[in-house]
């Protein structure tokens, strides 16, 4: 689908801009019939998306960074549906667009807590955004990172699905999803590829 | 058998399917939207290759001239992105104007395009410039700032303009300035300032290509005598947009009062002094056949309409507004500090000037890529003459070596200069041109790119800043310590803390030192931005581990607090735990209530009554009315400490909370008998006393009881200035300097007509003007300054003490007053008598009368 002036090749300015909408939403936009939509609301919108948080990092954190953008209205973290514990994202809600739109110029890709955070547009907080859309109640990401991260709970793959229960067979396996099952020719392709752009969440949609 | 199925049958057997291509179809674009897709990029990175510039623009001119004909989306892409360069990154000026000549040569019809252009661009921000609907986006540097830089790209294509064209353009815009500034008669002009600083700036561009031409030197001194014998530089002193209280640690000069002799001697000696810093592009000049003329005259608004706009105040963009005020040098790196030389080039010679305003014009004008800009200004030097910069990256050892071999080697290093500049940025008086996160992570882009070379470099303006402390404005020590905390946070913490433990070993125990004062909040501040405690902790020298103590009050205050509401019932010292509610163990009076008052919060809004709190009090009151006796202080610090603590959690918590519970709060307090500010005060403490582990949590959800109509604005600010025993926290902590400002900024965005709350920040502040100055005991013509304590001073600390804090407190209250003044000049200019009157009747030290009354007066200017 496509995307009107997102997808415009634009020579105004001497260098790209940073306050646009990142690759992942132009994909999903793309996909998505009210895409357009969603993404010029997202350039009007006062709210901003934040993640790669640690599970650690507490509202005051990052009311300390963010808050050197503009006045906040409000701070929505991103929670564990199940048991209801940060899960390393969060919303930042400002008083205007344009505070919203500096915080993803200046403040993406800078360090909160010792983590790099990214930073993307959002059409808007609703109610029911602010769980995390994993199977165990986290992050979708989470679920599928194979490596150790101690800021963001650990290991998320079980033991043994990392080194799997015949060694011979699929040790060093980069991803192992519970789909799986031990010992049998497991194809990849397309459903490989459509799992790992489950990634994060979709705006607008829970 | 069904049709769907014959199909499908069908199409499994031929395999059609397998040959079906599993990606989607690669998107072909038109070939002249290829060209550009290709090209553009190379014309915006020109330069950046010193190898590859003869080359670049070899291969991008003939493109150009072949091309230029035939695609109006050709035409439009390249003149768009030549003028997207010319006004964002200024230092590619020439490289274009090369490249615009070189096509000229080949393709005059093309050359006089471009030109006619950037003449129609410049034709409409002329206009622009009267616009009142003009709105200015963030990177916006303004419509005379753009005129500056289109003007400077006219100046480069000198060779293929014709010389009258040109100067005439200079003369009239010179007659503008003159007319302009004439009309302020004594009175500076913001804008003519502009103007006159812009236009000398730009001159030595003629001479970009063409350095010999005499009819052009000629006449371009004519210009200059004419704008030396017309246009009054006027020195304007404006002390409350001053960085330094006091004695300044460099002497500060304005901008519009060194441009003009700048320009002159870097004309003169046949231009050496423009030799030595353009580079050398001749071996790249093609010998032009066609001199182009002006379409049309520049047509510029008349002097009255311009008047309006001549104040520049407003917000027409970010480096036009710069002028609002007088522009004055701002120095970071001091040849003292470094050795015997200087690192930056001297503000007061064209190429300093120039280097610094390209740096300022690049950084501005593309906030929307932090990324290109950390680049950018670190590479500045590419584009100038090699040779002006030492070797980037070298340290200042090595460059104190080499010096000492070889004096006459530069010293000028691009690092200092670009950051230099970008600090002149975030401590610029009396606003910020951008949002101050910008500038924090610009710098920690420019450390992030190359770690080793930078961060000595920011070192040093650590030290700098720290060293002159004592009389840095207050609003830049908040500045000084945001960027510090930022930029600890992004590198792990680490800083050399034991250059500072001789500060902290003399003045640990005093309250008002600024130097102990800045080391608290910066350790509390980073403590606020992580998680894990023990990276701050490990980063800290022994003498500073005092200071991870984050207490607003000392647990000794805190005691008395809780104490104090009770008779025959003793507060000890292990009840008091961070981020818990007192008043809900088992052992203090009334704490079986407060557990049926937390459960009635923990109900849903819907569920709830008022009466059912009034029916615990009530209770509460008769059963331990001889334990508490002022029982309706008692009732309010509890109902506001069980809401913060139902949601300490976090901020949202706490907001829902306070926010459910609104209606209920207002309606209990309306019936608890004492006055109003009484029942606010006892909030604001207890909310406080609750987060006294965290401050800043404690104002902010101050603020959220102020914004449900709880409290007022007042009681927070009486607050947090209230005297206790001395001790200001509102003067020296920062989470309740940053709140102070926080509540006043909020109402100066609300627009309200009412003054008052400025009105009572300025009385409180006269009030402890008064009693500090009373307190020390000066006489009334005495002036009150704090002495300069080295190493060798001679003095016995201890003793001297005492008093050496009340002077701090002094010029505490003083600059706290002077940031809010000049922050909110807007709202306190309306209110200028009554100000001046309050002060001549409120205080009796005449030195800080006349100080007051002057940055009164100074209002208006800003």
């Amino acid at each position: 689908m496509s995307l009107g002036e997102f997808d415009e090749l634009k020579f105004d300015h001497s260098c790209a801009r940073l306050d646009v909408p990142s690759h992942y939403l132009l994909k999903k936009a793309r996909r998505n019939p009210h895409g357009l939509e969603e993404l010029r609301q997202s350039m009007k919108s006062a709210t901003i998306y934040v993640g790669n948080l640690s599970f650690y990092t507490s509202e005051e954190q990052i009311y300390e960074l963010f808050s050197k953008c503009g006045r906040i209205q409000r701070i929505v973290m991103g929670l564990d549906r199940f048991k209801f514990t940060p899960c390393g994202f969060c919303f930042v809600i400002y008083s205007g667009a344009q505070e919203a739109l500096n915080a993803v110029k200046y403040l993406s890709d800078t360090k909160l807590d010792d983590r790099t955070i990214t930073i993307d547009l959002d059409p808007g907080f609703e109610d029911g955004r602010q769980f995390g859309r994993g199977k165990s109640g986290g992050q979708v990401s989470d679920e599928l990172r194979f490596e150790y991260d101690a800021s963001r709970g650990g290991f998320a793959v079980p033991l043994a699905d990392r080194i799997g229960f015949n060694s011979a067979n699929n040790f060093g396996a980069r991803r192992v999803r519970d789909v799986y099952i031990p010992g049998q020719e497991h194809a990849g392709g397309e459903e490989a590829e459509e799992a790992e752009e489950l990634d994060t969440y979709i705006p607008g949609q829970d | 058998m069904s049709g769907g199925k014959r199909r499908r049958d069908f199409e499994e057997d031929d395999g059609y399917r397998d040959f079906r291509p599993r990606m989607p179809k690669r998107q072909r674009v038109p070939p002249v939207v290829q060209l550009c897709k290709e090209m553009m990029p190379d014309i915006k990175t020109i330069g950046e290759s010193v190898k590859a510039f003869d080359d670049d623009i070899k291969f991008l001119s003939e493109a150009i001239i072949n091309e230029f004909d035939n695609e109006e989306y050709f035409r439009d892409a390249l003149l768009n992105t030549f003028y997207a360069v010319v006004t964002e990154q200024p230092q590619k000026q020439a490289a274009i104007a090369l490249l615009t000549m070189t096509v000229n040569a080949g393709n005059p019809i093309a050359g006089k395009s471009i030109l006619n252009f950037f003449f129609s661009k410049l034709q409409n921000w002329c206009d622009a410039t009267i616009d009142e609907t003009f709105e200015a986006a963030a990177n916006e540097t303004g419509p005379w700032n753009k005129i500056k830089l289109i003007t400077r790209f006219l100046s480069l294509l000198s060779p293929i303009v014709l010389e009258d064209e040109l100067l005439s353009l200079y003369r009239k815009i010179f007659d503008l300035c003159v007319l302009l500034n004439d009309l302020g008669g004594e009175k500076r002009v913001p804008l003519s300032e502009a103007i006159y600083f812009n236009m000398l700036v730009n001159i030595p561009y003629l001479f970009f290509f063409q350095k010999q031409n005499e009819s052009l030197t000629d006449a371009v001194f004519d210009l200059l005598s004419f704008v030396e014998s017309n246009y009054k530089v006027k020195s304007t002193d404006l002390s409350l947009t001053k960085e330094y209280n006091g004695k300044m640690p460099y002497i500060s000069q304005q901008l519009v009062q060194m441009v003009f002799p700048a320009v002159k001697r870097v004309l003169g000696h046949d231009m050496q002094q423009l030799i030595e810093l353009f580079p050398d592009y001749d071996r790249l000049l093609v010998e032009q056949q066609n001199m182009h003329a002006f379409n049309d005259p520049l047509n510029l608004p008349a002097v009255e309409r311009l008047r309006l706009f001549s104040g520049l105040d407003r917000g027409f963009g970010s480096v036009d507004g710069m002028w609002k005020t007088p522009r004055t040098s701002f120095k970071v790196y001091l040849p003292s500090t470094a050795g015997d030389f200087e690192t930056v080039v001297p503000v007061n010679t064209y190429a300093g000037m120039l280097l610094n305003d390209i740096i300022i014009d690049i950084v501005e004008g593309m906030e929307f890529n932090r990324r290109e800009v950390a680049r950018q200004v670190i590479t500045l030097d590419l584009f100038f003459k090699p040779g002006i910069f030492a070797e980037p990256g070298l340290s200042i050892a090595q460059l104190v070596s080499l010096y000492e071999e070889n004096p006459i080697i530069t010293t000028y290093k691009i690092e200092d200069l670009a950051i230099e500049n970008i600090l002149s940025l975030i401590f610029k008086l009396p606003n910020v041109s951008q949002s101050f996160a910008y500038f924090y992570t610009l710098l920690v882009e420019i450390c992030q790119n190359s770690p080793k070379a930078i961060a000595p470099v920011f070192g040093r303006a650590f030290r700098f800043f720290y060293g002159n402390l004592d009389n840095l404005d207050m609003e830049l020590k908040l500045r000084y310590l945001d960027w510090f905390s930022i930029q600890m946070s992004n590198f792990g913490f680490s800083w050399k803390w034991n250059e500072w433990e001789a500060d902290v070993v003399k003045f640990g125990p005093s309250f008002y030192n600024p130097r102990v004062a800045l080391i608290k909040n910066l350790i509390r501040k980073e403590l606020r931005l992580t998680s894990n405690r023990p990276d701050v902790e490990d980063s800290l020298t022994d003498e500073f581990k005092q200071y991870l103590d984050t207490s607003y009050v000392p647990r000794t205050d805190l005691l008395a607090f809780y104490q104090s509401f009770f008779t025959g019932f003793s507060i000890e010292e292990d009840m008091l735990k961070d981020n818990d509610l007192l008043f809900k163990q088992g052992v203090i009076p009334g704490s079986a209530y407060v557990l049926r008052l937390l459960d009635y919060f923990h109900k849903q809004p819907l569920d709830r009554n008022v009466s059912e709190i009034e029916a615990i009090f009530k209770e509460m009151q008769d059963e331990f009315n001889s334990q508490i006796p002022n029982f309706n202080r008692f009732a309010v610090t509890v109902i506001a400490q069980a809401l913060v603590y139902s949601g300490n959690r976090s901020l949202s918590h706490a907001n829902k909370y306070i926010g459910d519970a609104k209606n209920e709060l207002q309606e209990f307090l309306s019936k608890i008998d004492s006055p109003d500010e009484i029942k606010e005060r006892w909030i604001v403490e207890a909310v406080l006393r609750f987060w006294n582990s965290n401050s800043q949590n404690g104002y902010l959800i101050a603020d959220t009881f102020k914004n449900n109509d709880i409290i007022s604005c007042e009681s927070i600010l009486s607050f947090s200035l209230l005297d206790d025993n001395g001790r200001n926290w509102g003067l020296v902590d920062a989470t309740a300097i940053e709140s102070t400002f926080r509540i006043l900024s909020e109402l100066a965005l609300r627009k309200q007509t009412s003054v008052k709350t400025y009105a009572f920040v300025y009385e409180r502040c006269l009030q402890l003007l008064a009693e500090t100055a009373a307190g020390l005991g000066v006489s009334e013509d005495e002036e009150i300054k704090s002495p300069i304590i080295d190493d060798e001073t001679m003095m016995d600390l201890p003793s001297e003490l005492p008093k050496l804090d009340l002077i701090w407190k002094y010029e505490a209250i003083l600059g706290l007053l002077k940031s809010i003044l000049r922050k909110y000049s807007d709202e306190f200019v309306l209110m200028q008598d009554k100000l001046i009157t309050e002060c001549q009747n409120n205080l009796s030290h005449h030195p800080t009368q006349a100080l007051l009354t002057k940055w009164i007066e100074e209002l208006v200017m800003l």
